[in-house]
């Protein structure tokens, strides 16, 4: 059966919606994650201005780049969900911008094949603006043991965030990375272990700037980074795994 | 329809969470009144004060030879190791511990998962006989157990999300948890393990709302007990009143004592009873005097963590025979006064029964066929010791193992872990015990943090070549042994009695075996494939009455048991959780 039937079989068993633009990159997956990850009733547009970057080929495939950039994008942003369409778990991170939202997301992620990469930003009109992205890759990151997982001392580092504040022409940028295993539960004897909310929150007011939930196509030591246009250099990051550990560290401003 | 699926499968994690905040919570009366309820198991021990005597007779001995398995469930995974667990169920949803700190939420009806939680552990985890885990507490819409890494989990019991996680001790220096913690009257209370270390040893009380400490009373004499107000420690008394009086030097430091089988609570007195574990190192010539509180029963005030009153088992313990054993509070008349007492069978091969109001000894004796180290007990229920009975002083002598004595029982003990069980009807205790010996000696050991310190060697021997195990109802009136079943391989399991004239308990060669209560007749076996080690547990679910036990060969005898291996090295490991019923049809059979 070729491709295009399967596409043809699974929209006829699917309430047809409307506003489902075709992919241009023809994923098998790309009716179902859509609806999966953003519903079937909020209109979906394709949007350049929703910049995905990722590497043309990953060398590692347990840690590949993303980086989306939003400085071009004009709209207020309600929510943004990342996903990968060929990766067991699919999902990357959902995040709820605080009153000025990021203008520039970027982490390390999990590949298991070559793959599409998908991130859709919700405006205040209720439609999904989504970018895309292609990385090709020797595949395998999904499944293969962390590193951690090989040293017996992995404790000794565990929950160490290194990370800080640096101002950029106008706006700060928040960069930090944390030694966790980021463990996805598919390779053999070692259980689900991995970080799944992160919250930065501004000093002063202790208002949220970003909350986000992390799945297990996060890499493992994560790195993330967030610009914002307006913002102190001036943050108290808290993330928490799925083990209940939680880690807090100051970002820039005085200790 | 696909679209459907989906946008149920989003709403499931929200309708837990609606669930869990309306009336299927745990309370604390559910928790008070558990050996009464039928409908559930919401304490280790059924029932604060570990009787493990359930009211129903649904099943009784004329009909039990009808049970039937209704499900099984698989823990899973490469790691299989010793399964010592006791189910609770609650609202039809079993949650039941596995080794290597995993936990289980199973429908009771079908044995289909609802949700499973595995702690990560690190490699440096030090337990000392074996990743065993004996069970969880249930308190609100949580799910309470202890780590290898001697850490709170706290779950939520709808979805196995982490609500709290709390550190109790540093797993690096030994430290770690395999007893299931109680909850006593909104407290959540738990031990630690870590007697082999060098540790020492506590009885703790958290919030189980948030994992905050609300009190922690070191069990080793010399150390200060705290209570916290406002998250401010504040003292609360030494334990023993002052360090040195039973002790040598520093050697309190690293005493031991470590109430690793959890405790057990008595609401006629507002009492905890913990057991503690030896004093370390092994080699009893290090430290003259009797050690306090080692190998002792500790009555504690849950309030505040005060010691009510102690009762020393074995002072001055030179043979590893932990005082941790289960206390069971139960009444009895004589002469027409009703005498409220507790009753314990230690390690050390003697049975004791105390006044659980004062601690005072109101009789004792052996529960197994032999005692070499202490031929009696005196009028305080202290051991009269054997002369040579103790292993020798590697500092007066030389040669390898100079000074080895045999001592029985081994230090595997006459009775280990397994909790015993008491039948209101018949008012015996049906106490799992096991005979052995042991070749034992001393060496010179100095402590280092997070090394065994022992400083002894030895190497058990069954005592018979027929059987090693022995199920006893004994007469906690008259030390009379009612009856007796001799099992090949030691018993490792623990002991449940019902109204319906039944005892239930494992055994390594697989079984699940029923005894009548009054004559120790075998009316029940079911081989579940692997050696139970866990603790049976008995419920009501919409008019039927259920059985269950968890499956799994492992514990502390596969890594100590010396030459018991003959016995016991063809037994494979396993996992799983067996779950039996009586078919309603089937009640009246007889």
């Amino acid at each position: 059966m070729t491709r295009l039937a399967i596409i043809a079989l699974l929209a006829t068993s699917l309430p047809a919606w409307a506003g489902l633009p075709t992919d241009p990159y023809g994923s098998p997956m790309w009716e179902y994650n859509v609806e999966r990850y953003l519903g079937n009733v909020a209109p979906v547009v394709l949007d350049e201005q929703v910049q995905v970057k990722v590497p043309p080929f990953a060398e590692n495939s347990s840690q590949v780049p993303l980086t989306v950039d939003l400085s071009n994008y004009p709209l207020p942003i309600r929510e943004m969900v990342a996903w990968v369409d060929l990766n067991p778990i699919p999902h990357l991170f959902s995040l709820t911008p605080g009153p000025a939202p990021a203008t520039l997301v970027s982490m390390n992620f999990r590949v298991q094949q070559a793959t599409t990469v998908r991130v859709a930003v919700l405006d205040d009109d209720g439609v999904w603006h989504l970018g895309s992205a292609f990385v090709d890759a020797a595949g395998g990151g999904c499944t293969a043991p962390s590193m951690t997982a090989a040293n017996p001392d992995w404790e000794q580092n565990f929950g160490t965030i290194r990370g800080g504040a640096f101002s950029r022409v106008d706006g700060v940028r928040f960069k930090f990375s944390v030694m966790h295993p980021m463990d996805s539960g598919m390779v053999d004897g070692v259980p689900l272990f991995h970080i799944e909310h992160v919250v930065l929150r501004d000093s002063a007011s202790s208002d949220p700037l970003l909350t986000m939930n992390l799945s297990e196509s996060a890499a493992e030591n994560p790195m993330l980074v967030f610009e914002f246009g307006h913002q102190t250099p001036d943050a108290v990051l808290w993330m928490r795994d799925n083990n209940g550990n939680e880690f807090e560290r100051k970002l820039g401003g005085q200790p | 329809m696909r679209s459907n699926r989906i946008a149920m499968k989003f709403s499931v994690s929200a309708l837990a969470l609606a669930v869990s905040l309306g009336a299927h919570a745990v309370t604390d009366e559910d928790i008070l009144n558990d050996q009464a309820t039928t409908d559930d198991v919401v304490t280790n021990g059924m029932g604060l004060n570990g009787q493990r005597f359930s009211p129903l007779s649904t099943l009784n001995s004329s009909n039990v030879e009808n049970l039937q398995p209704v499900w099984a469930f698989a823990f899973g995974g490469e790691k299989m190791r010793g399964q010592e667990s006791q189910p609770m169920i609650k609202d039809g949803v079993m949650y039941v511990t596995a080794s290597y700190s995993r936990v289980y939420a199973v429908d009771a009806m079908t044995g289909e998962e609802i949700w499973q939680y595995d702690a990560r552990l690190p490699d440096g985890i030090m337990p000392c006989c074996d990743v065993i885990n004996r069970g969880v507490a249930l308190y609100d819409d949580k799910v309470i157990f202890g780590t290898l890494d001697a850490k709170l989990v706290a779950l939520n019991k709808d979805t196995g999300k982490v609500v709290w996680i709390k550190k109790v001790a540093d797993y690096q220096a030994g430290y770690s948890i395999t007893a299931a913690p109680i909850i006593v009257n909104g407290k959540l209370i738990t031990g630690v393990s870590g007697g082999e270390f060098g540790i020492v040893g506590k009885v703790e009380a958290y919030d189980p709302n948030t994992g905050e400490i609300l009190w922690t009373r070191p069990t080793v004499e010399g150390h200060m007990g705290y209570v916290y107000r406002d998250g401010e420690a504040v003292e609360n008394g030494i334990s023993g009143g002052q360090a040195g009086l039973t002790w040598p030097g520093d050697m309190w430091q690293t005493g031991g004592a470590a109430p690793w089988l959890g405790g057990t609570y008595d609401a006629s007195t507002d009492t905890l009873f913990f057991g503690t574990g030896n004093p370390a190192p092994w080699n009893s010539h290090l430290r003259p005097g009797d050690n306090l509180f080692s190998s002792s029963r500790l009555a504690i005030d849950p309030n505040d963590g005060s010691i009510k009153w102690h009762f020393q088992t074995t002072p001055h313990d030179g043979w590893d025979y932990d005082g941790v054993n289960e206390v069971i509070s139960f009444d009895y008349e004589d002469d027409g006064e009703m005498v409220r007492a507790a009753a314990t069978a230690d390690r050390n091969g003697f049975f004791y029964v105390l006044n659980r109001e004062n601690g005072d000894f109101i009789r004792g004796f052996p529960f197994v066929d032999e005692i070499s180290w202490a031929s009696g007990l005196d009028e305080d229920g202290r051991p009269i010791y054997t002369e040579d009975g103790r292993p020798g002083n590697p500092a007066e002598l030389s040669g390898e193992q100079a000074g080895s004595v045999v001592a029985r029982p081994a230090f595997l003990g006459g009775k280990n872990w397994m909790p015993m069980a008491y039948s209101q009807d018949t008012g015996l205790f049906y106490v799992p015990s096991n005979e052995w010996s042991m070749d034992i000696w001393n060496e010179a050991v100095s402590y280092k943090q997070g090394a065994a310190y022992l400083g002894a060697g030895f190497t058990i021997k069954p005592a018979n070549e027929d059987f090693i195990g022995v199920l006893r109802a004994m007469d906690p009136r008259t030390g009379e042994e009612v009856w007796r079943y001799e099992n090949t391989a030691p018993l490792w399991g623990g002991v449940m009695t019902t109204a319906g004239n039944l005892v239930f308990t494992g055994t390594p060669e697989g079984y699940l075996k029923a005894f009548d209560a009054r004559t120790g007749e075998e009316l029940y076996r079911f081989n579940t494939g692997s050696g139970v080690v866990g603790t049976p547990v008995t419920w009501e679910m919409n008019g039927e009455q259920y059985v269950s036990v968890a499956s799994g060969w492992g514990g502390a005898v596969p890594l100590w048991g010396g030459e018991v291996a003959r016995v016991v090295k063809d037994f494979n490991q396993g996992g799983m959780v067996w779950t039996f019923k009586l078919p309603s049809d089937r009640v009246a059979s007889n």
